[in-house]
């Protein structure tokens, strides 16, 4: 029954239900997502039903309930990246991989989220990938890269953008 | 509690310091509208429709979580806050399907009520099934919109949610008053509603976006019950609209004889609800549920029918009843046998009882009790003697559960034990598999089927200490055991065994057990049984051994005063307590609420009294029987206590009681002492012939259990609760459902 990634309950001899987001966030961190099975553990450790976890966790944006993909990728839909075109971004994003924001592709290969701020309204529109910022970004560039990403191979990171990421990482 | 004083609306008061604004101002009179607030729910203060005007602030808090200070003044009506609560009506209904409002037919709506609903039904065009129910409707032509609504019309586009049996939730109609997941939060200890996602995707919902099964429902429907719009509504009620009558019964599915509240209309029980779902509980979904469906049954008889041939002649009462004397008549009493219901109520048993022994001189009447209690017959007896009311769990510090499985039937047990352990009393439970209680109990005791008995006398021995070597317990046994000992160590303690216990093969060795260790622990064991008026049958002196009181046939005193009340000696003693197995013996069989026995000799004139005709089993007579919330009654409890049911609607067609019955034939046969002409009166004879019947507590008067010597047949094993000879997945369609998802 045990499930060998979920890490070791913070106090395992109380069942305090407050102990439920430090538990939700250890998980998030080092599963990349909250499965159906954690949720069920952590409701028997608890003693508070599952649908109390899972309603506590959907509230909070940093908790996902799908399996990440192999590579992530964020379109921004700030103000600034609205300005610059970023609801194109993101429409390109579902018409290409027919996903959704929140939604993994079928392959597992991309998991796709629109996001509020990036932090580099500058460079506006910016999407990240892997953890990448790509700047000022446009519809043909984006497909490109998804086609890249889509053929698993290594991303080639540009001068500017690795810079960018530094910036975004500082 | 410390008095204060404030201001409402200019007039003085005195209110209690711990108060909210919202309750001062209701005690008083006041009214302010409300949306979220449900009595004795916590304030959630999420509609706003309750803000007030405090002096000396700005801001206009909501009433229901405002606590009340000394000097408070408070305005519950001014144009501003009219005109913010018209606006917080409106931002609701940006959301919210307004046809109801808003339709130019609206006024025509009732008088058209036939042709609306029937395109209600096919094609949904009544807009929603909550028209003129609806809490929110009601408040918007109350406190009225005003101008035109500046916002668009959001639609969410959520699909209905039709997949779950008993009830329908189209979440498009929600406001998100939150009352349903606080109402189910209260009551149970897994909560299946919750609030999922946030911002304006928040919707009420289950983890995963499972169904409610999957989810831990237990289909209690308290949360039906408490919302305030069309988001929620019975499957089975959907669109009958406002009821035009109602009536307190009892729920005779079960030995809890939880009060129902059963609303009517045009004849027909349309809805069944708890009396107060917050003070006393909830109902399970047998009561809040299969009720009105098993009253309504498809296949209910309606007259009288006499077999001919192949075919079934009807016949009127008249007919049927000297159809019925003539039979008896030619009868020898020895060849004559009553079988009744259980679940039937206190008049019909006590009639049925004194039928066969005065006008029939036969001792040959008795419930399937003991067939289906089997061996463990006399200690079922044991038990329901020393019971007491589940009011007893209010104050105890530790329960035991014995093969007692609370997720959909007898769900009421569970919010009391949600009560007790929030109050900080140990939970442990003993069963052979997995279920609703053990994930939440303190010590879960997993026992192998038929093993169960075994842990029960380990604990005994633990009271003083030890666990005896060369048991067959493994280690984690062993400390689970223990553990458990430790949680009982408290005081009192409360034991409650449940149908799977009670009905188990080996159900005698386990109950002693449980008596054993209720001994050493000093401990309150409270049997729930499934049968509707087991102890009432008991009581009435249903079967071969008793008389009315639970007196054996030997007891001389009762004797003497049994009968003297019905001037006539009583025939000479009888010893098999299952006559109706005697094969060939048997000439007339009359079964009440009970299918015959399938071995029964071909010559034999069998008359059934019954709701449906029976699936099995040969029938001459078929007679039609009213339902319990056709006819006033009385039920005894798990616990002895007596309850009252009133009849909510006349009987569907010509049936009739079974006490009605047996008297109409009683008097067509000259007997005397059959002149009754209402369940009261009944009552009274009763009253007479069992001294402290009214008191309703019977606890210790049961003075004779069937000898334990005699030849049971080996129980059947406890699948589901049964009414009146079925299942009850054979009343209510939902629970066939949830049968096949076990």
């Amino acid at each position: 029954m045990d499930h060998p990634n979920v890490p070791p309950p913070i106090q395992v001899d109380d069942c305090d239900p407050s102990h439920l987001i430090p538990l939700l966030q250890r998980i998030q961190q080092q599963e990349g997502y909250i499965s159906e099975q954690s949720v069920r553990q952590i409701a028997r450790l608890l003693k508070i039903s599952e649908n109390h976890i899972y309603g506590v966790a959907s509230f909070y944006s940093q908790f996902h309930f799908q399996k990440p993909g192999k590579h992530h990728l964020k379109v921004c839909l700030g103000t600034a990246c609205h300005v610059q075109g970023g609801v194109q971004l993101a429409q390109e994003v579902e018409k290409q991989l027919s996903l959704r924001s929140g939604e993994t592709t079928t392959d597992g290969a991309i998991d796709y989220e629109e996001v509020a701020c990036l932090g580099c309204c500058a460079q506006a529109a910016v999407v990240e990938i892997d953890g990448v910022i790509y700047a000022k970004m446009t519809t043909d560039r984006l497909v490109k890269k998804l086609n890249e990403l889509r053929l698993h191979e290594p991303l080639c990171s540009g001068a500017d953008e690795s810079s960018l990421s530094a910036l975004a990482s500082a | 509690m410390t008095s204060l004083w404030m201001t409402i609306d200019g007039r003085v008061l005195e209110v209690e310091k711990g108060e909210t604004v919202l309750q001062a101002a209701r005690r008083y009179g006041f009214y302010i509208p409300t949306l979220c607030d449900y009595a004795h729910l916590t304030p959630h203060g999420s509609c706003r429709l309750c803000i007030v005007e405090l002096e000396g602030s700005p801001k206009t808090p909501a009433a229901c979580t405002t606590p009340v200070e000394d000097g408070m003044i408070v305005r519950t009506h001014s144009p501003r806050l009219q005109a913010l609560r018209s606006e917080i009506l409106r931002l609701l209904l940006s959301e919210h399907p307004i046809c109801c409002l808003v339709c130019p037919e609206q006024d025509h709506c009732d008088e058209c009520m036939i042709t609306l609903r029937k395109s209600g039904v096919t094609t949904g065009c009544r807009s929603c099934p909550k028209d003129g129910l609806c809490e929110l409707q009601e408040l918007v032509v109350r406190i009225g919109l005003e101008g035109q609504s500046p916002y668009p019309v959001y639609y969410r586009g959520y699909s209905v949610e039709k997949g779950d049996p008993f009830f329908d939730r189209d979440y498009n109609l929600c406001i998100l008053c939150g009352r349903c997941l606080r109402v189910c939060e209260e009551l149970h200890f897994a909560t299946t509603l919750t609030y999922v996602e946030r911002g304006n995707r928040t919707m009420v919902g289950t983890a995963f976006g499972r169904s409610h099964v999957e989810a831990g429902c237990s289909f209690c429907g308290a949360c039906v019950e408490v919302c305030p719009t069309g988001a929620l509504v019975e499957k089975y009620s959907k669109w009958d609209g406002r009821a035009d009558g109602e009536a307190t019964s009892i729920c005779p599915l079960c030995s809890l004889n939880c009060e129902v509240h059963l609303l009517t209309k045009k004849g027909q029980v349309i809805n069944s609800l708890p009396v107060d779902l917050l003070g006393k509980g909830p109902l399970c979904l047998a009561g809040r549920f299969g009720i009105p469906e098993l009253v309504n049954h498809p296949q209910r008889l309606k007259v009288p029918q006499l077999r001919e041939g192949t075919g079934w002649r009807q016949l009127t009462w008249e007919e049927a009843a000297q159809i019925l004397a003539q039979k008896l008549f030619n009868c020898p009493s020895e060849n004559f046998g009553l079988l009744i219901s259980d679940s039937i109520s206190n008049e019909d048993l006590y009639i049925a009882q004194k039928f066969a022994r005065v006008v029939m001189r036969t001792h040959q009447v008795s419930t399937l009790a003991a067939q289906r209690y089997g061996h463990g017959f006399p200690q079922v007896i044991e038990l329901l003697k020393q019971s007491v009311s589940l009011q007893a769990l209010d104050t105890a510090q530790a329960v035991l559960c014995v093969g007692l499985d609370t997720r959909y039937l007898q769900a009421v047990v569970e919010t009391k034990l949600v009560q007790a352990r929030r109050r900080g009393a140990k939970l442990v439970t003993l069963y052979t598999q997995a279920h609703n209680l053990s994930f939440f109990a303190d010590e879960e005791l997993l026992a192998e089927p038929g093993q169960e008995a075994g842990f029960l006398s380990a604990l005994t021995h633990l009271t003083q200490g030890k666990l005896p070597s060369g048991r067959a317990f493994s280690k984690e046994q062993r400390s689970a055991l223990q553990r458990a000992s430790k949680s009982l160590a408290a005081s009192p303690v409360v034991i409650l065994v449940g149908s799977a216990a009670l009905e188990s093969v080996k159900n005698k060795t386990l109950l002693q057990a449980v008596q054993a260790l209720a001994k050493a622990l000093h401990a309150i064991v409270v049997p729930l049984i499934s049968q509707g008026n087991l102890s009432g049958s008991l009581m009435m002196g249903a079967y071969p051994h008793l008389l009315p009181g639970g007196f054996g046939l030997d007891d001389e005193v009762q004797r003497q005063k049994v009968m003297g009340r019905w001037s006539t000696p009583l025939p000479a003693i009888s010893t098999d307590p299952l006559f109706w197995r005697q094969g060939g013996r048997l000439r007339v069989l009359m079964t009440i609420g009970e299918n015959p026995p399938k071995d029964l000799p071909e010559s034999a004139f069998v008359i059934t009294q019954h709701l449906i005709p029976p699936a099995e089993g040969r029938v001459d007579l078929l007679l039609p029987l009213a339902a319990f919330s056709e006819s006033n009654g009385s039920w005894i409890d798990y616990a002895g206590v007596m309850h009252i049911g009133h009849a909510a609607v006349p009987p569907l067609g010509e049936a009739l009681p079974a006490w009605q019955m047996l008297c109409k034939v009683a008097r067509s046969m000259g007997a005397r002492g059959f002149d009754f002409a209402n369940a009261e009166e009944i009552r009274a004879e009763i009253t007479r012939v069992v001294s402290g019947f009214w008191e309703g507590a019977t606890v210790d008067r049961f003075h004779l259990a069937i000898g334990s010597d005699h030849k049971l047949q080996q129980p059947l094993r406890a699948a589901d609760l049964e009414y009146l000879s079925y299942p009850l997945s054979y009343w209510v369609q939902g629970w066939q459902w949830l049968q096949t998802q076990r």
